[in-house]
Parts: structure tokens; C-alpha cells; sequence
């Protein structure tokens, strides 16, 4: 039987149009090469204490909701320091759960490495590596570094949003408007399917609409209007409205009027 | 005190609950409270266990209980150093803070299950 996959009867379905944009090497959204076998890590991600004292675990490897989380960042503030002869073991606090075991390898054979101790009240960013032991948290860290500049912990937060909310979600997140602006695709309410060169249509289709001039608008006008979308995006949105009756041309091949204008 | 949840003093101050607050600051004489003002120019009081020992001033992070009087009892505070010449930016954090509420699923916290 056949399968549409959308109405043959709905004006606004844009046929080939909204290919999903994850074709093309889609960036970190990736699950960073495989899921099994014993695969380094290939992403090192942002998190809080809380995400990684509740990480769902399977053999080696650590999962926060569906974003693996092996190597990863964290910013806190040091609330004890132990050093022994081979470790320097530290309790990193960023107020999400209760203070953070983070051990850090010392290469006893380094005569700087006293200065590299870090005291208690130090704002630190952690990267390393979440291991679970006889069920215990901890991280190895590869790095231990001092922040200087404070405003280090606001980015940090707000990193830890971002990634794990873009990481979480399918490809189908990216807005691929034809660039990397932040049009919202779906403003106006035409029963669009979302993302991709359906969003343009939509855009393009009410900017046209609204345009009071007897000789409509043109097509330059709406690449200013439309800020980062590609000036091929908005043709491909015009011939297509064009085709379906929802605009025609005007005065010459780069005007167009819609068919059923706002005034 | 497992956890704090990152508040500013709105939020903080109808509930009481372990805040973590990152406020500029101004020192009483008698040295154990002091005003604090946040990234939205709300202030509050509060109040240390001990008299403080050394002059603060700039931006503080205070850990602690907000009593019903709506007073943060501290349990511990630290200075965060602009020694670099980078002031820390508190508007800033304080919509960072704003953005992790409304994300607490990408943000979580550990709820304390003890008291």
C-alpha cells in the first residue's frame, strides 16, 4: 500500500521539503562513535554533582538520561584537600549534591607538584573521568584548574543546560532555517510541520502576505527580512508557494503577492 | 547539609530551605550579620555563627538556612576573588539561575533526604 506519509488533501504539506538536516555529519549530537564495546570516549561534557551521583550505569559507562557521560567537567568549590604520597584527593561542592570525591594522580617524580596542591575555598574546574567503585562516585581527573575569572561558574551552569539538552534530544532540535539564526519556524501557525525548509515556507508565505505594495514584494526584500535564511532557501520557498497557488508573480519574476492578502 | 539549591533572595525568601546566594555584601559593626543585595537588588540579612574576623566587601556566596523571620542563618559563606580584575558579573548569574529552574531536568539537584 502506499505510504504518504502526510495528507494529499493538507495545502501546507511541503513535500521533499523537510528532509531532516541531520544528513550531514549532524555536530556533538552524535553519540560519539559506538555505544558498545569498549570505545573511548570521544566527548568530554559539562555536568553537575547531582547528574553524575544519579547516572544510570552499564558495565564501564555512565548515561545521564540519554547522553553517555564517561569524560566530563565539573565547577565547584573545594571543600577539603588529602594529599598522599601518590594522590591529591580532593571534595569538590557546586551545591547540587553532597561534595564530590575527585582524585588526582601525582607524578611523585615532579618536584613542582607541592604547588600544584590546591587549599579548601578554591573555586576549581575538574575534568576527568566518573568511576563507580563497591558502589561509590568518584571522579579521576586528568585536570584540576583554578578559576580565575568567577564568571567561569555562570558559563559552566548554562553549559550543563545546553549540552545535555542538545545531546538528549534526535537531530530534529536543529533548526536548519538555511543558517545558524535563531528564526523561530513555527511563529505563525499554518499547520506547519516544523523545522527545515518548511519553517522558510512559512516565513516567506506571511511576509508575503503582509506586504500592502500593488506590486508585492521582492525577493531581495525578503533575504533582508529574513536574516541568515539562504537566498536559495527563500527561492526554493517561493517556487514552491508559487506552485501551489498561495502567491503569484507581480511586476516581474522577483515580485510576488499572495493570492489571499492580509488587507 | 547535602545540598543547597542555587536561589536568588525572591525565591529563597518564601521558603525555608538551605539557600546558596550570591550577593554583594555590606558589613554590620558588630560584625556577626550583614546586608546582603543580589543580582536583582532585593536585600536580606545574614547571620553568621561567629563574628566575622575579617572586612568583607564584593560579591559573597552564603550557604545556609533561611529562618521564618526570613534572616539566611549562614553555615558558611566564601568570597568569590576578583583579585584577576574580572569582576564576577551577578545580573548574569542571575539569570543563569533563572535558565537552570526552568531546565531542572538538564540541571538537577539531590533533594537531602535527611534534615
Amino acid at each position: 500500500m502506499w505510504n504518504q506519509g502526510g495528507s494529499n488533501n493538507d495545502s501546507s504539506t511541503v513535500g521533499g521539503y523537510t528532509q531532516s538536516p541531520g544528513g550531514f555529519a549532524s555536530p556533538a549530537a552524535s553519540q560519539g562513535g559506538e555505544k558498545k564495546g569498549r570505545t573511548r570516549a570521544t566527548q568530554i561534557i559539562p555536568c553537575n554533582v547531582s547528574q553524575l551521583m544519579s547516572a544510570s550505569q552499564a558495565e564501564e559507562s555512565f548515561k545521564v538520561g540519554d547522553v553517555e557521560v564517561t569524560q566530563v567537567t565539573i565547577v565547584g568549590i573545594i571543600r577539603s584537600m588529602d594529599k598522599s604520597m601518590t594522590n591529591i584527593q580532593y571534595k569538590v561542592d557546586d551545591m547540587t549534591g553532597a561534595p564530590m570525591d575527585v582524585k588526582q594522580w601525582v607524578d611523585t617524580e615532579d618536584p613542582s607538584v607541592d604547588s600544584t596542591v590546591l587549599p579548601p575555598g578554591t573555586y576549581v574546574k575538574v575534568s576527568g573521568n566518573l568511576r563507580s567503585f563497591q558502589n561509590h562516585r568518584s571522579l579521576v581527573a586528568f585536570g584540576v584548574r583554578p578559576l580565575e575569572d568567577m564568571n567561569e561558574i555562570t558559563s559552566h551552569m548554562l553549559e550543563v543546560v545546553q549540552a545535555h539538552m542538545m545531546l538528549g534530544k534526535p537531530q530534529s532540535q536543529f533548526s536548519a532555517g538555511g543558517g545558524a539564526n535563531v528564526v523561530p519556524t513555527s511563529r505563525q501557525d499554518t499547520g506547519s510541520k516544523g523545522e527545515g525548509y518548511a519553517g522558510a515556507t512559512d516565513m516567506v508565505l506571511s511576509l508575503i502576505r503582509g506586504c500592502p505594495e500593488p506590486q508585492g514584494i521582492s525577493i531581495q526584500d525578503l533575504k533582508q527580512r529574513l536574516g541568515g535564511t539562504s537566498l536559495l532557501v527563500i527561492k526554493q520557498a517561493v517556487e514552491f508557494l508559487s506552485n501551489e497557488g498561495h502567491i503569484f508573480s507581480t511586476i516581474d519574476e522577483d515580485h510576488y503577492k499572495s493570492t489571499d492578502s492580509d488587507d | 547539609m547535602d545540598v543547597s539549591l542555587k536561589l536568588n533572595m525572591e525565591v529563597s525568601l518564601k521558603l525555608n530551605m538551605e539557600v546558596s546566594l550570591k550577593l554583594n555584601m555590606e558589613v554590620h559593626p558588630s560584625g556577626k550579620t550583614f546586608t546582603v543585595c543580589d543580582g536583582e537588588g532585593k536585600t536580606a540579612t545574614v547571620e553568621l555563627n561567629d563574628p566575622l574576623d575579617e572586612e568583607l566587601s564584593g560579591v559573597v556566596e552564603v550557604i545556609g538556612m533561611v529562618s521564618n523571620k526570613g534572616v539566611i542563618m549562614a553555615t558558611t559563606y566564601n568570597l568569590l576573588r576578583e583579585d584577576k580584575g574580572v569582576p564576577f558579573d551577578l545580573e548574569l548569574y542571575t539569570e543563569a539561575l533563572k535558565v537552570i529552574h526552568d531546565f531542572p531536568q538538564h540541571y538537577p539537584f539531590q533533594m537531602a533526604l535527611s534534615g
